[in-house]
């Protein structure tokens, strides 16, 4: 198959992958890349048919045909013949089966007035260690996202969500009460990580599951064996992505 | 009163009308804002901006209003976020119109 790096097919094949199962106009495509309009209308039709596929026949180089006649197709690297289709009049989307991946979100608080390394991202080996004499706050939790959202949508639609919720379980669970004392704006770090890009299950799980672990200055939730944790399940609707 | 430090990822412009030159003005501004994508709606098109650049939302409406969306839809956004309401810049893919009465109606049967 033939490689390209920064040729127009390249750029556009990549955006419109980019934007999965999202449909653009040439006029979009052509503003959004700084691209001809021609050159993206020719490119579109390439990246949806191949290009001619060429040997050598009787030592010189031809264009191979098939048995009916036709010229020999073959796909771009990175899309297949039919990837990117033209699915209404004048609009043209890059096709996938895959709609949704599995996503990881966590939240940690960070003590911004101290200046000890130690209160950087605590991992949950860590928050397990008893060692440690950070107080430690942090949930994570696991779900299904649509496949055009992201990272910060996600952080602002689930990573969020988990940290109230967090707080309502830590609450109910160990009568914290936790509102007024972090400024999400200022003390919480939020992370979103894809754990699985083409998970089994195709249909959408609005319920996300996870858990909340704390850790105390004193000796609350320091034991090495069972550290504190709680439950935390939410749901999100599809539409809100 | 909603946050209007917040920041936004995404806007969206409702262009009434379907005057091809005017369309083109609007969406080669827009694209100096982010990546954009133009739909069809049943008066004329819609745009959506995903900024390069995240900003505010109170600068949001500023470029929405530069880049000349109906300014119905900024002004019921400016008192959804006086009313605390978040739901803001939806472009709506079909409307239908309703009388006051009927609303009033069923509000009253609620």
């Amino acid at each position: 198959m033939k490689k390209f790096s920064e040729t127009n097919i390249g750029r556009i094949g990549n955006f419109l992958k980019k934007n999965t199962n999202e449909s653009y106009t040439v006029k979009d495509i052509s503003l959004n890349l700084k691209i001809n309009p021609k050159s993206v209308s020719s490119s579109l039709s390439r990246l949806k048919a191949g290009r001619d596929k060429t040997g050598i026949v009787n030592g010189r180089k031809r264009i191979l045909k098939k048995k009916n006649g036709q010229n020999r197709k073959t796909a771009y690297e990175g899309f297949k013949i039919g990837d990117i289709k033209n699915t209404s009049k004048g609009r043209w989307e890059f096709l996938s089966k895959i709609k949704y991946k599995l996503w990881e979100v966590s939240f940690k608080v960070i003590d911004t007035s101290s200046k000890n390394p130690e209160n950087k991202w605590v991992t949950k080996k860590m928050a397990k260690d008893s060692s440690l004499k950070a107080m430690d706050l942090h949930g994570i939790a696991k779900g299904m996202v649509p496949i055009y959202a992201d990272s910060s949508k996600v952080e602002q639609v689930a990573a969020n969500r988990l940290l109230e919720k967090s707080l309502d379980v830590i609450r109910d669970t160990w009568g914290l009460i936790m509102y007024d004392s972090i400024d999400p704006a200022q003390n919480i770090f939020f992370g979103t990580e894809i754990i699985n890009d083409n998970p089994l299950d195709q249909k959408y799980d609005e319920n996300w599951v996870g858990d909340v672990y704390f850790k105390g200055s004193n000796s609350f939730g320091r034991d090495k064996l069972n550290p504190e944790s709680a439950k935390v399940t939410f749901t999100i609707d599809e539409n809100r992505y | 009163m909603l946050d209007v430090n917040r920041i936004v990822n995404t806007i969206g412009l409702d262009i009434d009308g379907l005057d091809k030159p005017f369309l083109n003005k609007v969406q080669r501004n827009a694209a100096e804002y982010g990546t954009i994508r133009t739909m069809r709606s049943n008066k004329g098109h819609h745009i959506k901006i995903k900024l390069f650049i995240p900003t505010t939302l109170k600068n949001s409406l500023w470029i929405r209003f530069t880049l000349n969306d109906d300014p119905l839809r900024i002004l019921f956004d400016f008192f959804r976020i006086m009313d605390n309401e978040d739901n803001l810049d939806i472009l709506w893919d079909s409307k239908s119109k309703k009388s006051i009465n009927s609303v009033i109606g069923v509000a009253k049967h609620d």
